[in-house]
């Protein structure tokens, strides 16, 4: 086992890994860029290595400084997280070649399934279903509309690399679709340095319900229950829950056994998620594999007890997956919300600043995987995650009961946040109802409204807060006695 | 005393009346009230309306104050403190008269040469913050006189980043 692990992520996600490999008994090594110096997850290591500016190019996208970083320190291994060289098959193998550990599937694995094609063909070798589309990519824009006839509108175009919605479009009618494969690919061009687009049926309305798996360099491979995920705005998730309201048992075992078989056939060693879409009819189709962590994972940790960086730095030591698909079974319902810095009011728009003050919920069944703090200035170079809020509860509508109530009692004040959206949406007929399509918050929360029932409420705390002096003199600590303890007064004295 | 306190399009008139340290009565249109309350922290206060307990969090800024109840924010101002000290923001939905980023930015592209006749709402410079993208448009057709911006650069609120030459017959 590894003695000492490097993070090559801030954030949220770098504070939960190091908490794992704390509990591990294995030494943490942070990085952080000029933006991050205070950020939590250097306060949360054992030591902190500064790697260059806020530009990401120039920190966390830096392969050179980050290497450098895990020879200085002594480390032995490291986890990317999620996002930046997360997925970066070079960098995977930088580290090989370093003689360091990278704890994620080996580098060709990342390679082949981050390019959309090559892993569309792979997995339609392998037995697993994929979305009607194009084989390969399209190299003339021109004579793309027979290939479209064929596969029948509404289309989806979608660049080969990259993700997160950009280089995709809608099609629904075959006069925007040179435009529409023009504009995507100069798009991902730009993102992701390279333009190469494919087409495939667009189903709407659909789920997005992908299946957690683990895979050891043995070739054991099981799968850890699905998570639903069609709640997005902009093609980004908000709301992720397990299991889905759509699963079930012959379902979930059609498309674990489906999942086993994408990691496979692509070879896959360590954790990774295996993205289906399941159609109005419940036939479901691979999407795509995320070769990493994903942001929602700690769903699957709520329901199954198993802590998946745990099995994450393990495989990577080349250890023996300890569970058979026997051992998985998932327990209640579990449910996480994405707390952005962003504003729900203003099309999501990111809201960065300083937390003046917070606090976070608690109590039952709660877990918030959280990344700052009272005072932390939240950075604007970054992805604007704040924390993951994750509630348990035993089934479907006691998660939801607990999430609202977990997000009433989360106060967050100096930026603004996605709370009150969500609470809406947890609150909302469809989604109790189960009808999560990923076209819900379109369909249903398009003219969306910030709730104002507890308006004169507020006009009384202001006048209230105007009423009480606020004390600048508080030297005990404690604020609210405003005559002191006996124990305050008592003096030293001895027994 | 009489507050008269505008949340989002509302605004109401309400007195309040304290009876001791911790208890006030409050008229408004919404009737008569009985308040208890106390204050736990800077940011967070206790209050019991006519028998049902609140808590509200606080943040002041400028005359404004951001409260959370039940998770929910408002954003309450004072008409009164506003009208003397000028601290009144831009009304919503104004278009802005200037072409500057709405928060730290980073210059993804220039769109615009000085020179440029530029019609409103004309896409000028895109920039990027937190991962996302927006294009700050021309706020009146015109000529573009100066540009502040280059690829790449690092921008700020306030900060000017094309000058544009108003035309006089728009």
């Amino acid at each position: 086992m590894f003695t000492k692990i490097l993070i090559a992520n801030r954030g949220e996600i770098a504070v939960r890994i190091m908490r794992t490999c704390r509990e591990m008994g294995i030494a943490t090594v942070a990085v952080y860029s000029d933006a991050d110096s205070r950020s939590l997850h250097v306060l949360s290591a054992d030591q902190a290595v500064h790697i260059g500016d806020a530009e990401p190019s120039k920190s966390y996208l830096d392969i050179d400084k980050i290497i450098d970083a895990a020879k200085s320190t002594g480390a032995e291994a490291i986890h990317p997280g999620y996002g930046f060289l997360a997925e970066n098959a070079v960098f995977a193998e930088r580290c090989e070649s370093s003689g360091l550990t990278f704890i994620g599937p080996p580098p060709q694995v990342i390679r082949d399934l981050g390019d959309k094609i090559t892993a569309r063909k792979i997995m339609t070798a392998g037995g697993v279903p994929v979305i009607p589309g194009t084989e390969e990519g399209i190299d003339d824009i021109s004579a793309v509309s027979a290939d479209a006839a064929k596969i029948g509108y509404p289309l989806l175009v979608k660049a080969a690399a990259g993700g997160g919605g950009k280089g995709m479009r809608v099609v629904y009618d075959p006069t925007d679709l040179e435009e529409a494969c023009a504009s995507a690919s100069r798009e991902a061009a730009g993102a992701f340095g390279n333009g190469t687009i494919f087409i495939e049926k667009y189903l709407s309305p659909s789920r997005h319900v992908e299946f957690q798996i683990l895979a050891d360099s043995f070739g054991n491979v099981i799968h850890l229950n699905e998570r639903e995920c069609s709640i997005q705005r902009r093609h980004q998730k908000i709301i992720e829950e397990t299991p889905s309201p759509v699963m079930t048992p012959e379902l979930r075992q059609k498309m674990g056994e489906a999942a086993v078989a994408a990691a496979r056939a692509s070879g896959y060693v360590n954790a990774g998620t295996v993205e289906f879409i399941v159609d109005s009819q419940g036939t479901f189709y691979f999407l795509e594999v995320n070769t990493r962590l994903q942001v929602e994972h700690p769903v699957t940790e709520m329901t199954t007890g198993i802590d998946l960086v745990r099995y994450q730095i393990s495989i990577a030591a080349g250890e023996k997956l300890s569970l058979v698909q026997k051992d998985i079974s998932a327990k209640g319902h579990a449910i996480e919300c994405r707390i952005y810095a962003e504003d729900p009011e203003q099309g999501f728009f990111p809201s960065p600043g300083i937390i003046h003050y917070m606090k976070e919920p608690s109590g039952p069944g709660i877990r918030n995987d959280c990344g700052v703090y009272t005072g932390f200035p939240v950075p604007f170079e970054y992805d604007p995650i704040v924390s993951k809020l994750v509630v348990h509860g035993n089934t479907r509508k006691d998660a939801i009961s607990r999430m609202i109530r977990a997000l009433q009692e989360y106060i967050i004040l100096g930026i603004k946040t996605p709370v009150p959206f969500l609470i809406d949406v947890l609150k909302s007929e469809p989604f109790v109802n189960g009808e999560t399509y990923t076209d819900f918050i379109d369909t249903h929360f398009s003219d969306w409204l910030m709730d104002r029932k507890n308006m004169h409420t507020a006009q009384i705390a202001f006048l209230v807060d105007d009423m009480l002096p606020l004390k600048k003199q508080v030297s005990h600590g404690d604020g609210i006695l405003s005559t002191p303890s006996p124990w305050q007064t008592l003096g030293n004295w001895r027994l | 005393m009489n507050y008269q306190l505008k949340i989002d399009d509302t605004v109401a008139s309400l007195e309040i009346q304290a009876l001791d340290n911790c208890s006030a009565d409050i008229v408004s249109d919404s009737g008569n009230i009985h308040v208890t309350y106390s204050r736990i922290s800077e940011n967070q206060i206790y209050i019991s309306c006519n028998g049902e307990g609140r808590n509200a969090y606080i943040h002041r800024s400028n005359g404004t104050k951001t409260i959370i109840i039940d998770g929910v924010p408002y954003y309450v101002e004072d008409v009164d403190k506003l009208t003397q000290g000028g601290n009144r923001k831009k009304a919503p939905g104004n278009t802005p008269q200037e072409v500057t980023p709405p928060m730290p930015s980073i210059v993804v592209k220039v769109m615009v040469q000085t020179g440029d006749e530029v019609a409103m709402g004309q896409g000028l410079v895109v920039v990027s913050a937190m991962k996302m993208e927006t294009t700050l448009k021309a706020p009146y057709d015109g000529m573009v006189t100066g540009i502040h911006a280059e690829e790449g650069g690092k921008v700020m609120p306030g900060e000017i980043l094309v000058d544009i030459k108003k035309n006089e017959d728009a």
